[in-house]
C-alpha cells in the first residue's frame, strides 16, 4: 500500500503537511507549517467575519454531500441555543477510503485547527472528534496533540488570550457505512447506539443533546486551517482563494498498484486520477468500469470515466462524491458479480432500521445472487427496479437512500450481462 | 423572550385531508392530524407515545407540491397543506412495505398468542396483503423464553423499532439495541446477555409497545387474567385494592403521608395491616419472577409509621342522611363498614359483646404480633368520625335493632367458635380450643398451660396459640397438622419466627386419641400420614403410613383447626351446613330484608385483609340500600402523575429484599413484646426502589385498530 500525498504535490491543501512534519511536534506544526496563525486570525476576525471570510472561499464540505460549508457554519451560528457543540467526524466510513486516518496520524494539529475556528465560528464550547475504533495508533497522536494543545494554552479557557474557551474530547466509533450519517453519528455520541434517524431539521439547528451541533469532516477542517492560514496552496493560483475550486483527497484501488490516496485538484477527471494513481495511459488499463464514491456509489464506465471529479459534475452524471473513492473493476469482470458483491456488503453494512433498506438489500442480494447463478428470471428484472426505486424513496438517511445507485447504473451500463446470465444461462465474462 | 409568549396561545394549524378541512395543534404530524380526524392512515412503527421513526414505510401519504410519498409520521403539517391518504400509487408503497415486512415474519397467524390481538395481523388485512411480489423466507431464530416476565421471538420481530425507542426514550433506560444474527435483524441486549445483566428495569413497556408476538408477557402469568391483574398482579391480589404500586412510588420519592393517604383511600387499618396482613400482594408481585418479591407490607407498617395526620383534614362524613345502621361485632369487618358508611353520613353503631372493641385483631391476634396500641390508635380514628363503639353489648336479636330504628342491620360477627376433633380423649382436662384459649389471654384470665404443649394445626391460628403458650412458659410446644411442610397454611414468617422460637414442627401428623392420665392430658397419638388432600365434595381424604403410630407425651392439647361463627338464633338468618351466614356473595344481603353480612362470619376464618375487603363491600351494598351512592373510595392522596422515565437501572434486577428484621428469639419468648421491627427510612428508600412499577406499562396508550376508525 502506498500513500500518494507522501510524493505531495503542490496543490495539496488538506493533506498538505502530511509526511512533511513530524504529526506529534506541536512546535513543529507552528513553526514550519503557520501553525495557530488560522486560529488567531479567525479570533480577530470575530464570528462573523470567520464565516464571512469561509463563505467568500467557496469550500463546499468535503464530507461527500458538498454543502457549502459556510451556509452550515451561518446555520448553526443563528441557530438559538446556549449550548452548542462542533463534531468532527475521522471515521472513515467507507473502510477503504482513509483521509481521515492519514490526517489524523500525519497531520492532526490541522484538522484540530478547523475545529476549533469551527467552534469558535458557531460559539460552541465542546467540540469532539469521533475516531475509528481501529485506529489505535492515530488515537495516540491525537491524544498527545490534545494534551500538547492544552498544555501550550491552545485548549481550554482563554484560548490565545482571547475570550475564546474551547475543549475537545475524543469518541471512539466502531467503523460502520452508517458512521457517514450525522444523525448516527450524534447519536453515538449521545452513548446510544450508532444508528441514523429521520431528521426533520439539521443537526447545525438540533443535534447533539437536541442543541445546535456542527459536523464537519476531518478533511472539511483540514482545509478550513488551510483557509485562514491563508496558506499558499490556498491562495495560489488554483487555490480556493485564487480563484480555483479547490482540491479533493481520493482514493484509487483495485488496480494491479494497490491502494493510493492522493489529493487532486477539483475538476480532474476520474479518468486522470486513475491514470495518475495507477502510472499508466487509460487505454492500457482494461477496465470494465469503476465504481465511484464508496460502496453505494454508481459504476460508471467508458465517458463516464471523463467525469470531472467536482460535485456538480458528479451528480450531472448521476453519480455523487461520497467518499471519492474509486474502486476499479477488469475487463474480465461481469457486471452482476459487481453489482451482486457490492449488494452483499450494503446488506451486511445495513443498520436494520428502516424496512426499505434493511428488506431491499436483502432480497436484492438474493436475486442478484440468484441472477448470478443464472438462476434469475426476467420478472426479477423488474421486481429489481421496483424495489430499488423503493429503497431510494423511503429509506431515512443517505446510506439507504443511494444504496440503489450500483445496481441501477450497472443495470444501465451492462444490460447485455443481465441478458446473459437471465436468458442465455450463462456468464459473459467466462467462456462457459 | 417575551414575557406573554406563554400566554399566547399558539393558532391551530388548518388543512385539507382527503379534501377534508381539519384542524389541529401547530407541531403535529400529518398522520396525527388525520388520525385526530378519524381519518386512518396505516401505520406500524408509530406509538403515540414514542419519537416518531418513519421506518415501517406503511403511512406514506401524497401532499401536494410535494413529490414522491412523503411518510405522514415524520412529515410536520403546514397551513393550507393538501393531503391525500388514498391512491393507487400510495396504496402500491403501502402494500410493498407491508410485503417487505412481512417477508422474514412467520405465515401462520393461528398458531401465535397474539392472534387477533395483533397489530401487524390488523394491517395486514386493512391492506389486503395475501400473496407476496417479493421473496419470503424463515428467519429460523431461536425463541428465547430465559428471561424473567418476557418471551421474545425474533422470528417475529418486523424491527419497527417500538421497543427500543420505549426502552431508551420513554423509560430512559437504555438496554435494548438493535442487533444481527445472520443475515436477520432482531432486537435484544447490546451483549445478548440476559435483561437482567443489563439493567433492564422489567417495567413492560417494551412488551406493551411491540405491535406483533415478538416480546410478549409469558403466558403463564397473563394467560385467562384480567389485564390490569394480570399486568399490575399486586393491586389486583390485595382483597381491598388498595394501590400498592402508587404508595410504593409514594415512600420511594420520600412522601410518606401521600403513601399513606393511598392506603386510606382503600382501609382504615393501615398500620394494623402492616403488622399482620397475610400480603396476598407479594406472592403475586412480578418482583418475585426475577428475585424476591417487594416487602409490601413493611412498606405498609413504614407509612403508617410516618402518618402526620394531615389526612384526617381532608376526611369527614358526608351530611346527615337521618338513615341509622347497627353493626353487630366490632371486628376488621364490622369496623370497616362502620368507618365506611359513618363517612356516607350514616349514623352508625357498632355493638361488640366483648369488654373492648377489635374482634378478633384483640381476641385472637397476640399482641407479639399486633401491639395494642397500634390497634387501639385506628379504633379510636374510627370513632373520631363519629362511629359510635357499644362495648360490653352482646346482641341477641335482629328484630330488637329494627325495633330501636335502625334502618339497617350488618351481622360481622366473626368466627370465634373453635372446635375439638372428635377423637377419643379430647374432653380430658387441658384439651384446649384455640379461640377460647386466645381469648383467655387476651382478655387476661388465667390460662395456664403446662410444660409440654401439643397444638394440633398448621395455620396461622394453630402458631399464634404455639406462640402465646411459649410465651406462657410452657418449655416444650410441638405443631402437628395433616398438611406436609410445604403445604401447610400458615405464612411463611409464621412458620420461621415459631420455629426460632422453638417451637416443634411436626407436619404430616394425623392425632388419632388423646392420651389421658386419670382424666388429665398426657400425650397426644400419632400416624403419619402418607398423603392428605380434598375430594371432590371438600372431604378430606386422609392415607396413613401402616405402623406408624407413636405418641408425643404433653400436659396440654390445643385444638387448633376452624372456627364458625357464633350466631344467636334470634337473628333470624340463614345459616349454611357449614356453620356460616347465609349471604348473597355480591350484595351480602342476607335472607332478611335490610340485614347484611360480612367478614369471617359469611367467609369462615379468613384474614384480615380479606374481612377488611368484605367490610368494604358491605358498606357500599348497606350504602346503596339506604339511598346512597356506594362510591366509598376516598381521594386523599395528591393525584400526581407518575414520571415515565425510569433511567438506567444497572444492577436493578440483583438487588435484594429488604426485610424487617426480628427481635431475637430469646429475648420474646418469656414476653408479648412486638417481635417485629419494621424497616427504618433507609431500608424503605431501598425496599420501594425495587419496585417494578408495573402500573406505569397501564399508563400506555393503546393503538386503535383500523376497525375502530
Amino acid at each position: 500500500m502506498r500513500y500518494e500525498h507522501e510524493r505531495a504535490s503542490e496543490h495539496s491543501v488538506a493533506l498538505r503537511n502530511c509526511g512533511r512534519i513530524d504529526p506529534r511536534d506541536l512546535n513543529a506544526y507552528i513553526a514550519e507549517c503557520h501553525g495557530y496563525s488560522g486560529l488567531e486570525r479567525a479570533l480577530g476576525l470575530g464570528r462573523e467575519g470567520v464565516i464571512a471570510k469561509l463563505r467568500s472561499s467557496g469550500l463546499q464540505g468535503r464530507g461527500g454531500a458538498g454543502y457549502l460549508a459556510a451556509a452550515k457554519w451561518q446555520i448553526c451560528h443563528d441557530a438559538e441555543g446556549e449550548e452548542k457543540y462542533a463534531v468532527c467526524n475521522a471515521v472513515d466510513a467507507d473502510p477503504r477510503a482513509r483521509t481521515a486516518r492519514l490526517l489524523l496520524g500525519g497531520d492532526p494539529y490541522s484538522v484540530l485547527e478547523g475545529l476549533l475556528i469551527g467552534a469558535y465560528a458557531v460559539g460552541a464550547a465542546h467540540c469532539f472528534v469521533c475516531i475509528n475504533t481501529e485506529y489505535t495508533g492515530e488515537l495516540t497522536v491525537l491524544q498527545e496533540a490534545l494534551e500538547a494543545l492544552r498544555e501550550r494554552g491552545l485548549l481550554g479557557s482563554g484560548i490565545l488570550e482571547s475570550e475564546f474557551s474551547c475543549d475537545i474530547a475524543i469518541k471512539e466509533i466502531a467503523g460502520s457505512l452508517v458512521a457517514g450519517e450525522e444523525t448516527a453519528l450524534l447519536q453515538a455520541l449521545e452513548g446510544k447506539q450508532l444508528l441514523p434517524y429521520r431528521r426533520s431539521v439539521y443537526p447545525a439547528v438540533r443535534g447533539l443533546y437536541g442543541k445546535p451541533t456542527l459536523v464537519n469532516s476531518a478533511e472539511t477542517l483540514a482545509n478550513v486551517s488551510a483557509i485562514f492560514q491563508e496558506h499558499p496552496a490556498v491562495t495560489g493560483p488554483g487555490g480556493l482563494a485564487g480563484g480555483g475550486c479547490g482540491t479533493k483527497v481520493v482514493t484509487v484501488f483495485g488496480g494491479v498498484s494497490g491502494s493510493c490516496t492522493l489529493e487532486v485538484p477539483l475538476g480532474t477527471t476520474i479518468a486522470a486520477v486513475t491514470e495518475a494513481a495507477e502510472g499508466v495511459p487509460l487505454s492500457d488499463l482494461d477496465l470494465k468500469a469503476v465504481q465511484f464514491g464508496g460502496p453505494t456509489g454508481v459504476f460508471l464506465a467508458g465517458s463516464g470515466l471523463q467525469t470531472p471529479i467536482t460535485y456538480e459534475a458528479l451528480q450531472e452524471a448521476g453519480a455523487a462524491m461520497g467518499s471519492a473513492s474509486v474502486e476499479m473493476f477488469g475487463g474480465d469482470r461481469c457486471a452482476v458479480e459487481m453489482a451482486r458483491d457490492v449488494m452483499l456488503y450494503l446488506e451486511r453494512q445495513s443498520c436494520g432500521k428502516c424496512v426499505s433498506c434493511r428488506e431491499v438489500t436483502y432480497q436484492l442480494a438474493d436475486m442478484l445472487s440468484d441472477i448470478a447463478e443464472s438462476k434469475g428470471e426476467a420478472k426479477d428484472m423488474e421486481m429489481i427496479g421496483e424495489l430499488c426505486e423503493f429503497m431510494r424513496s423511503n429509506s431515512i438517511c443517505g446510506l439507504g437512500k443511494s444504496a440503489a445507485a450500483p445496481v441501477l447504473s450497472s443495470i444501465e451500463l451492462f444490460a447485455g450481462d443481465y441478458d446473459a446470465h437471465i436468458k442465455d444461462k450463462r456468464c459473459p465474462s467466462t467462456s462457459t | 423572550m417575551p414575557i406573554y409568549k406563554h400566554m399566547t396561545k399558539q393558532s391551530p394549524i388548518r388543512l385539507t385531508i382527503d379534501g377534508r378541512e381539519v384542524e389541529t395543534r401547530a407541531g403535529a404530524s400529518v398522520l396525527e392530524a388525520a388520525l385526530e380526524n378519524a381519518i386512518y392512515v396505516p401505520h406500524l412503527c408509530d406509538h403515540p407515545d414514542l419519537p416518531p421513526a418513519g421506518v415501517c414505510g406503511l403511512c406514506v401519504i401524497e401532499i401536494e407540491g410535494v413529490g414522491g410519498l412523503p411518510t405522514s409520521c415524520v412529515t410536520p403539517v403546514s397551513e393550507g397543506m393538501v393531503v391525500r391518504t388514498q391512491s393507487e400509487p400510495i396504496s402500491r408503497g403501502r402494500r410493498l412495505a407491508m410485503e417487505l415486512l412481512l417477508a422474514g415474519h412467520p405465515v401462520d397467524c393461528g398458531t401465535c398468542q397474539k392472534y387477533l390481538n395483533c397489530e401487524l395481523q390488523s394491517l395486514k388485512q386493512y391492506l389486503g396483503v395475501e400473496e407476496s411480489s417479493v421473496r419470503r423466507r424463515a428467519k429460523l431464530l431461536p425463541v428465547d423464553s430465559s428471561n424473567p416476565l418476557f418471551i421474545h421471538d425474533p422470528n417475529k420481530c418486523v424491527l419497527c423499532g417500538r421497543c427500543v425507542r420505549a426502552c431508551w426514550e420513554l423509560r430512559g433506560v437504555g438496554v435494548l439495541y438493535y442487533k444481527k444474527r445472520g443475515r436477520e435483524f432482531y432486537t435484544y441486549t447490546d451483549d445478548a446477555g440476559p435483561l437482567a445483566e443489563t439493567g433492564c428495569r422489567f417495567c413492560g413497556a417494551c412488551a406493551e409497545v411491540c405491535p406483533t408476538g415478538a416480546i410478549q408477557d409469558k403466558q403463564e402469568l397473563v394467560a385467562d387474567k384480567n389485564r390490569k391483574a394480570a399486568l399490575v398482579p399486586c393491586r389486583g391480589a390485595c382483597p381491598a385494592e388498595i394501590d400498592v404500586p402508587r404508595y410504593v412510588r409514594f415512600i420511594k420519592d420520600g412522601d410518606y403521608p401521600a403513601a399513606l393517604e393511598v392506603i386510606r383511600e382503600k382501609v382504615p387499618f393501615p398500620k394494623v395491616l402492616g403488622y399482620v396482613c397475610d400480603h396476598p400482594c407479594e406472592a403475586e408481585c412480578r418482583r418475585g419472577e426475577i428475585n424476591q418479591p417487594i416487602s409490601i407490607r413493611e412498606l405498609k407498617r413504614f407509612a403508617a409509621e410516618h402518618d402526620d395526620g394531615l389526612w384526617k383534614q381532608n376526611v369527614s362524613p358526608d351530611p346527615p342522611t337521618d338513615k341509622r345502621v347497627a353493626v353487630v361485632g366490632s371486628g376488621p369487618a364490622g369496623l370497616t363498614a362502620a368507618y365506611y358508611l359513618r363517612l356516607q353520613g350514616h349514623e352508625v353503631t357498632v355493638f361488640e359483646s366483648l369488654p373492648e372493641a377489635g374482634g378478633m385483631l384483640r381476641y385472637g391476634i397476640p399482641g407479639y404480633r399486633l401491639p395494642r396500641e397500634v390497634l387501639e390508635g385506628e379504633i379510636r380514628d374510627i370513632e373520631d368520625m363519629g362511629v359510635v363503639i357499644d362495648t360490653g353489648t352482646r346482641v341477641e336479636s335482629i328484630d330488637e335493632l329494627l325495633e330501636q330504628g335502625y334502618d339497617a342491620v350488618l351481622v360481622a360477627v366473626g368466627a370465634h367458635t373453635g372446635q375439638k376433633l372428635v377423637i377419643p380423649g379430647a374432653s380430658s382436662e387441658g384439651a384446649l380450643i384455640s379461640t377460647e384459649f386466645l381469648r383467655d389471654v387476651n382478655l387476661g384470665n388465667d390460662a395456664a398451660v403446662g410444660k409440654k404443649v401439643v397444638v394440633l394445626g398448621g395455620g396461622n391460628v394453630a402458631f399464634d396459640c404455639a406462640r402465646v403458650a411459649r410465651r406462657l412458659g410452657a418449655a416444650e410446644v410441638h405443631m402437628a397438622c395433616l398438611e406436609c411442610r410445604e403445604n401447610m397454611p400458615a405464612s411463611a414468617d409464621e412458620i420461621e419466627q415459631g420455629e426460632d422460637e422453638g417451637i416443634v414442627i411436626r407436619p404430616s401428623h394425623t392425632s388419632t386419641r388423646i392420651l389421658d392420665r386419670a382424666g388429665r392430658v398426657a400425650g397426644v397419638e400419632f400416624l403419619d400420614v402418607a398423603s392428605f388432600c380434598f375430594d371432590e365434595e371438600n372431604v378430606p381424604q386422609i392415607e396413613v403410613i401402616d405402623g406408624s403410630r407413636h405418641a408425643v407425651e404433653a400436659d396440654t392439647v390445643i385444638f387448633a383447626m376452624g372456627q364458625h361463627p357464633d350466631v344467636p338464633e334470634g337473628f333470624g338468618v340463614e345459616v349454611t351446613d357449614r356453620s356460616l351466614i347465609g349471604a348473597d356473595p355480591v350484595t351480602l344481603s342476607t335472607n332478611r330484608e335490610g340485614v347484611f353480612a360480612a367478614g369471617d362470619a359469611v367467609s369462615g376464618t379468613a384474614s384480615v385483609i380479606k374481612a377488611i375487603a368484605s367490610g368494604r363491600k358491605a358498606a357500599v351494598a348497606l350504602d346503596r340500600f339506604l339511598g346512597g351512592s356506594g362510591r366509598i373510595d376516598k381521594k386523599l392522596a395528591p393525584q400526581v402523575e407518575p414520571m415515565p422515565c425510569l433511567g438506567p437501572g444497572k444492577g436493578f434486577a440483583a438487588l435484594s429484599r429488604v426485610a424487617g428484621s426480628c427481635a431475637l428469639p430469646e429475648d420474646r419468648v418469656g414476653n408479648f413484646c412486638t417481635v417485629a421491627m419494621g424497616l427504618e427510612e433507609g431500608a424503605a428508600a431501598d425496599e420501594s426502589t425495587r419496585c417494578l412499577q408495573c402500573d406505569l406499562r397501564l399508563k400506555i396508550k393503546t393503538v386503535e385498530f383500523w376497525g375502530s376508525y
